[in-house]
């Protein structure tokens, strides 16, 4: 029983280490106007995303109040 | 390699698969859920999925962890393994978008490796059911 465990609790910890780990390693996400979510930095989303001359709203990041303008 | 060393490993795999992905689910639970409501077939249960799911999956993991709740843990992976190879097969087959809302890492993997993982540990389900059938009938025989 008590081998059985501690594998098994091995497994779960390491599962659980990994999970957290990969979250703090992720970059950003960002919604974009057209509801797709795209990870990447501020400046790669700006670049490949929000293209053009019009001053609104291209993407919003999930993870905190940023949002991003379009190039004017 | 004795039975009981097999099963022991086949649990372990398996509760690192529940706990890695349920655990990854809830921490990008917005994304998990927006993922789900693109999903033509589930759309309508995704507010009640979007907890469930990763829920269930620690549940199940659980049971794997403890000798006596092991056999019920087998059983239930298999079938949630089981439900989401048919549902990602039917994703592919019947519906014309197709969005990935796997857990972690594995959002990452295409969706016909995907369905292998899948199979691989649908198989991995069954043959720790089967090993714990046996020694459950080996014990009782003694």
């Amino acid at each position: 029983m008590k081998k059985t465990l501690s594998l098994a609790f091995f497994a779960a910890l390491c599962a659980a280490g990994t999970a957290f780990a990969g979250k703090l390693k992720e970059d950003t996400q960002w919604l974009l106007n057209d509801d797709t979510v795209v990870t990447g930095t501020s400046q790669e989303v700006k670049v490949l995303y929000c293209g053009g001359a019009n001053a609104i709203q291209c993407a919003v990041s999930l993870t905190g109040p940023t949002t991003i303008i379009r190039k004017s | 390699m004795s039975r009981k060393l097999l099963s022991d490993i086949l649990s372990a795999l398996l509760v690192f698969l529940f706990i890695y992905t349920g655990i990854s689910k809830l921490l990008d639970y917005h994304t998990f859920r927006r993922q789900l409501g693109q999903s033509p077939f589930i759309t309508l249960y995704a507010p009640f999925i979007v907890w469930a799911l990763p829920l269930g999956e620690i549940i199940i993991a659980g049971l794997l962890l403890y000798t006596r709740t092991r056999l019920m843990g087998f059983y239930l992976s298999f079938f949630l393994l089981s439900l989401f190879t048919f549902y990602l097969i039917a994703m592919l087959r019947l519906s014309y978008f197709i969005p990935c809302s796997c857990g972690g890492v594995l959002q990452h993997l295409s969706w016909n490796a995907h369905i292998v993982f899948n199979i691989v540990f649908v198989i991995l389900s069954t043959i720790g059911v089967l090993l714990h059938i046996k020694q459950q009938s080996a014990h009782s025989a003694n």
